[in-house]
């Protein structure tokens, strides 16, 4: 029985430096404008909403058996409060799990069940009755960082302070008290599996899966809300997805003469997933905000069918045929193959099926003389491979089909003369029944090694990974099309690299242990392809930041022989005469600067190749240290040489916020011109380098043995995750996300503030 | 036996086997072809073309159209409304692919091939005409409004083929196009004008349709448009007048509403003088934002509004009247001088919309009052006069579409107030055009009659003597100002280059440019269409 616990206290580990309510006034005075929305007050909205989030974790587990059977559950629960106020968590978990050998252990049966709630609270709500354009502002994160600092908390009456004058302004602590939300997950997996033996070497097995989640969003705005005017508003919904996985297979393992070690497996997997089927309702006005969302039939005006939810329920089923076959010789020659015959309904009906084929081979060096004589490797093992695998998942399952629905409302008179609403009827997608398997086929050679007793090993690996059909949306004419984007087979993107792996003790006495692990990668990222016979395009525009009064700037680019991520911006010059940002003007059919700088930033012939969001070096560091009980972990890790663009610092550039009656970074009293209406302009002004070295936990354990014959078992440990952060970036977090295909972008709209968190914890086996 | 044994094992394993690789899901939450149960039904599919249009003309249409001409200059505010030039590109005539107010294109083709699709559906060139005709009709009117505002546009009367380039057409055989269409369809038009037909094409909308492409027959078809004079010869002129009279003759439409009542919140299939009007609801058909842009910036800092409510989201008001253009709201007693917001402001009744004894005080202190002209902080092409009080009571405001408070807070700054694309009024005045341009007198009526039809019905001196081509265009302003025609209507009279707000010669980036006279293909319709070229000018 092991019983883990531990504390936590969350705080955010670098804010942003918004002006304070001073220096704002002063960079008025300065600049010879009023504020338009001066209240006198000197509010400091980061540190209302940010608080310290305390959480804790217990986990108790309990296991045992005989040689014929065995079993183990665990249970889990956490709380977590967030450090955004009003947000918090709680999840219970629990699992069991039970084995057992019958049939003259013969046939090996298990059955896993899984089960766990969590509830979730948090500010703001769904914004999809919001336009484009106001999306992000009833954020409490965004709205802590715009709301002016000159606006007191509250009026005198109490009441939150309220402006109307400033588009999509809203008070960060109104949104954390007056809109909540909270969500509830249920989510349970059943899992069993049988193993018979048939005869020697020969097994055959099964399992089945079926897991099903619910999730109830629940919803309210108060009768004091700000963004959501209807005299309270409560929305509540819920969402039921299932996936059943079935799959067998045989086994048939034998040896040979001593020297062939031979294997064969061959098996079947179905696979089928439903998953956005919900249904839920919003209502409005409500006497008082007493029952918030819990009784929906208090409120007084429902929007008719508008103000009816429903998910489109969608199907996706896969079917697969595989087949293996690995052969050793004499322990030193290895060869595999392996074949798959995948089936996917996403796909056309020409479509569906296709073959994955991959070989690999392997050959250990170290038990060849020749390099027994050389005494230096106690391992040493080369591995070559090629295989293919494909994807079908990541793109609405009926893409292949064309569906039809509801489009909008139009007024129907019968033949009486009455009138009635009914909706309009549409094509819902643009259907693609040419739509196919995307696939990668990957080369890998590898050679593992070990000297030194094994006290140095590691691995060095290359790879060349190309994906080809990629599936993504391509922009496509209204002229032929009801859509502006159609899913298809787009290109070819390539992905090559290397890796290397090296774990040592550098150290080791009685006492004391060293024991480290090095990761780095390179990995050279290149878009083949962004045409096939159908579809052609020169580009496709991407990353879309969303900067005030830039709505029509992208900053990146997917474009045949660049990277994922090639940031395609403006290049900034300097300022003009009057003060204005000024780029660098494009020679439209060369591309090349012509020498002259412009104000104007309408267009894209200006735009330009200015950097990657690839890094060119990624990696990680462990070190674990123990003298006698003591146990420290350092977890070090990094990327280098990759380029960041700074919306967040973009969209808080744009001067016009100070004068629109917003708040923005400190840095532009003395980085912007108060005359520059292209401060905010998405250039490479706002790309920095993202290159990093973080101390990402650090880890301090004391082992205090046994007590007596109850405790096998006592840790006490604590840990900071967080501790610091080496960078030139000037954002609040250098680690943006880098997959996908809009990396290295620091979005204004998802900001969420990094966290240093420490904890203090303990381990107890009884 | 054992045979039947095998047989029976053989079927199961097939069975099986089917089973096992059977990837035909159902789908369970949506069409897969259309339900064509119910005449309902069928009717619905159909009703999906006629909005096509509604999205854009609640916004971006209204802002190229008003903002180009000399109804209003967008203005902004210490850079608060400047964004990226949207506005102010338009009101110096400095228009480029990529401003925002140009993105209806995408609409209306879209648009178009979803008529198109419909018509396939129904047989495509073997539909009974009867049932496509409706199709055919909006699909000429997006045609009508992409021509209009673009020049050389392609024609698609079909889905083109996977290998089909897609060319533009010049845009005389664009009109060519819509006049037939136009004219095969209307013997199967219904012919009644009510809510049965509200916001639907039926014959009068085709008609009227007609009417303004003929009226405009000259700009259109001249080729080049720098070429174009306005006392080019119109050959349609003749044709122009026979469909006014059609639609006078029908006798289903007439003058009687009040001025200001036809374009409130609940403005409808009751109002006599639509022929055809784009329907909005707040609720079930969002997206007509006109009062967002013409409401005073801080409305809501003060005692309660002027509209007879709060506004409980905030206002643009960068649409600022241009001085010229009010000067035309002068004659005594015209009920359309009720529609403009100037000097003090009184605030409104949030019931009846009429205005009370009340002045707005602009937080709680200062009256509002809107200035006549324009001032700017710097002559520059932001068009900025600042962001203060004073900066945003620049220029006489339009309310005309006025906006109900309540409905602006609940809903977005959603309106409900339809907006009209055809008027009667229009017809009365198109047909006194024509005759002034050279048409023949048919049925009686003179310019001066047709004119003093409408001087009448708003209360406003009649006229004396005959009105000349200057009055028609002045009596048009007075009528038909925020209706999305005033570019149009500047274009055919020649005064679309004339100087008026800060389109002064001079005035920086203000071009006079006759290209102007057509907009800019949008970037990313160029973008999608790589062999097109853009327009010449840009």
């Amino acid at each position: 029985m092991n019983y883990n616990a531990y504390v936590a206290f969350d705080k955010v580990a670098k804010s942003l430096d918004m002006m304070t309510a001073d220096e704002l006034r002063a960079y008025a005075a300065a600049n010879n404008f009023t504020l338009p929305n001066d209240e006198g007050a000197n509010t400091d909205w980061q540190k209302e909403v940010q608080r310290l989030g305390v959480s804790h974790n217990h986990n108790l587990s309990v296991s045992g058996g005989n040689d014929k059977s065995n079993y183990s559950v665990s249970l889990n629960y956490i709380n977590r409060e967030g450090v955004i106020r009003g947000s918090d968590m709680e999840r219970f978990n629990a699992r069991a799990f039970a084995q057992s050998t019958v049939l003259n252990d013969r046939l090996t049966l298990s059955l896993g069940v899984n089960a766990s709630q969590s509830t979730r609270h948090e500010s703001g709500g769904d914004n999809s009755n919001l336009s484009e354009e106001e999306r992000g502002s009833q954020n409490v994160i965004d709205a802590m960082l715009y709301y002016s600092p000159t606006q007191p908390i509250r009026n005198e009456d109490g009441s939150w302070y309220e402006s109307f004058g400033v588009t999509n302004y809203y008070n960060p602590l109104s949104l954390v008290n007056e809109d909540v939300m909270k969500t509830v997950d249920k989510h349970m997996m059943l899992t069993g599996k049988a193993d018979l033996k048939i005869v020697d070497g020969l097994t055959w097995s099964a399992n089945y899966s079926y897991i099903t989640d619910q999730s109830t969003a629940s919803e309210y705005h108060s009768t004091k809300s700000q963004y959501v005017r209807n005299n309270g508003q409560a929305t509540r919904n819920t969402f039921l997805d299932n996936k059943s996985v079935f799959e067998t297979y045989a086994n048939y393992d034998t040896t040979i003469a001593d020297l062939h070690r031979l294997g064969v497996m061959l098996g079947y997997s179905w696979e089928e997933t439903n998953s956005n089927d919900g249904f839920g309702l919003t209502v409005k006005d409500f006497y008082n905000d007493d029952v918030t969302y819990y009784n929906l039939t208090y409120a007084n005006t429902i929007d008719g069918i508008d103000g009816v939810q429903s998910g489109t329920e969608s199907t996706l089923r896969m079917i697969s045929f595989y087949g293996r076959l690995n052969y050793v010789y004499n322990n030193k020659y290895s060869f595999q193959a392996t074949v798959r015959r995948d089936g996917s309904s996403a796909f056309g009906r020409n479509n569906r099926w296709a073959t994955f084929p991959s070989v690999s081979a392997a050959w250990r060096l170290s038990d060849e003389d020749f390099i027994k004589d050389l005494n230096i490797f106690d391992d040493l093992k080369l591995r070559v491979g090629y295989g293919v695998s494909g994807n079908s998942l990541g793109f609405d399952a009926y893409t292949a089909i064309s569906t039809y629905g509801v489009s909008g409302w139009f007024d129907y008179t019968d033949a009486n003369g009455n009138t009635s609403n009914k909706h309009t009827l549409a094509a819902t997608n643009n259907s693609n029944p040419d739509l196919k398997w995307e696939r990668t086929g990957m080369f890998n050679i590898g050679l593992d090694f070990a000297f030194f007793g094994s006290r140095l090993n590691g691995t060095i690996e290359y790879y060349d990974k190309r994906t080809s059909d990629l599936i993504y949306y391509y922009p496509v004419s209204t002229n032929r099309y009801p859509f502006d984007t159609m899913t298809a087979n787009v290109g070819d993107i390539s992905n090559k690299g290397i890796e290397i792996t090296i774990n040592a003790i550098p150290v080791e006495t009685k006492d004391f242990r060293w024991n480290t692990t090095l990761n780095l990668a390179h990995n050279k990222n290149v878009v083949e392809k962004l045409s096939n016979e159908t579809f052609s395009v020169d580009y496709i525009a991407t990353a879309y930041p969303g900067i005030a009064g830039n709505s029509d700037k992208y900053v990146q680019r997917l474009m045949e022989g660049c990277p994922i991520g090639q940031f395609y911006t403006l290049e900034w010059a300097g300022y003009d005469e009057n003060g204005v940002s000024q780029f660098y003007v494009h020679d439209p059919e060369t591309g090349e600067r012509t020498g002259e700088v412009t104000t104007s930033t309408a267009g894209e012939q200006n735009l330009t190749k200015t950097g990657s969001a690839q890094p060119k070096l990624t990696y990680g560091w462990n070190n674990t240290l123990t003298y006698k009980n003591w146990s420290l972990n350092l977890f070090f890790q990094g990327v280098l040489g990759n380029q960041i663009f700074n919306a967040l610092r973009a969209q808080y550039n744009a001067v016009s916020l100070v004068t629109s009656g917003k708040n923005v970074l400190a840095s532009i009293a003395e980085d912007q011109r108060f005359t520059d209406v292209n401060a905010q302009t998405p250039s490479d002004r706002y790309l920095e380098n993202g290159s990093y070295l973080r101390l990402s936990t650090l880890s301090l354990a004391y082992n205090f043995g046994n007590f007596g014959k109850w405790v096998n078992n006592f840790t006490l440990y604590a840990t900071c995750n967080n501790v610091f952060t080496i960078t030139g970036y000037s954002g609040t977090d250098p680690e943006v996300a880098l997959g996908g295909l809009t990396p290295g972008v620091d979005w204004s709209n998802t900001y969420y503030p990094r966290t240093r968190s420490y904890m203090i914890g303990m381990k107890v086996n009884f | 036996m054992k045979n039947n044994f095998k047989l029976f094992m053989a079927a199961g394993f097939c069975g099986l086997m089917a089973g096992c690789t059977d990837l035909d899901v159902d789908v369970k939450s949506q069409y897969t072809e259309y339900p064509s149960d119910s005449d309902i039904a069928i009717e619905a599919k159909m009703a999906d073309v006629y909005y096509a249009f509604r999205e854009k003309l609640g916004n971006e249409y209204n802002r190229t159209q008003t903002l180009s001409s000399d109804e209003a200059t967008g203005i902004s505010f210490d850079a608060d409304y400047y964004d990226g030039g949207t506005y102010c590109h338009l009101s110096l005539h400095n228009f480029m692919p990529s401003d925002g107010g140009l993105s209806y294109w995408t609409d209306l083709s879209s648009g178009i091939t979803r008529c198109n699709q419909v018509i396939n559906d129904f047989g495509g060139d073997e539909a009974d005409p009867a049932i496509v005709a409706p199709a055919k009709v909006m699909r000429a009117f997006y045609h009508f409004i992409l021509m209009d505002s673009f020049g050389d546009v392609p024609i698609m009367d079909h889905i083109p083929e996977e290998d089909e380039a897609v060319v533009r057409s010049p845009r005389a055989e664009v009109a060519e196009f819509i006049e037939r269409e136009l004219i095969d369809c209307l013997p199967y038009l219904n012919e009644k004008s009510d809510a049965s037909t509200y916001g639907k094409p039926n014959k009068w909308m085709a008609e009227a349709l007609l009417v303004k492409l003929y009226i405009n027959w000259a700009v259109y078809t001249c080729g080049d448009v720098t070429t174009y004079t306005p006392d080019m010869p119109n050959a349609k002129l003749d044709d122009c007048v026979r469909y006014c009279d059609e639609i006078i003759q029908s006798g289903l439409f007439d003058l009687s509403d009040d001025f200001r009542r036809k374009f409130f919140p609940d403005n409808g299939n009751h109002i006599k003088d639509f022929i055809y009007a784009m329907p909005y609801d707040c609720v079930s058909a969002p997206g007509m934002y006109y009062g967002r842009f013409r409401t005073f910036r801080r409305i809501d800092d003060g005692n309660g509004g002027y509209y007879g409510g709060e506004m409980g989201n905030s206002c643009a008001g960068n649409y600022a009247m241009n001085p010229e253009f009010s000067d035309l709201f002068v004659l005594e007693g015209d009920r359309r001088n009720d529609c403009l917001l100037r000097d003090t402001v009184y605030k409104f009744d949030g019931a009846t919309y009429e205005p009370t004894d009340e002045v707005f005080l602009y937080q709680n202190e200062l009256p509002l009052v809107f200035t006549k002209t324009i001032t700017l902080k710097e002559v520059n092409e932001q068009l900025n006069t600042g962001a203060d009080f004073n900066g945003w009571r620049q220029g006489y405001r339009s309310i005309k579409f006025y906006p109900d408070p309540t409905e602006y807070r609940e809903h977005s700054r959603s309106q409900s107030n339809d907006v009209p694309i055809f008027r009667y009024a229009d017809i009365l005045l198109t047909k006194a055009e024509a005759i002034l341009r050279g048409a023949s007198v048919t049925n009686n009526d003179t310019p001066l009659s047709l004119f003093n039809q409408i001087r009448a019905y708003v209360n406003a001196p009649l006229l004396a003597g005959a009105p000349t081509l200057q009055d028609i265009l002045d009596e048009r302003g007075r009528e038909f100002f925020d209706e999305n025609w005033r570019r149009n209507d500047m274009i055919r009279f020649g005064t679309f280059e004339s100087e008026f707000g800060f389109h002064k010669q001079g005035f920086p980036t203000a071009r006079f440019d006759k290209e102007c006279r057509i907009f800019p293909v949008p970037q990313d319709v160029m973008n999608a269409n790589t062999n097109w070229v853009q327009n010449p000018g840009y």
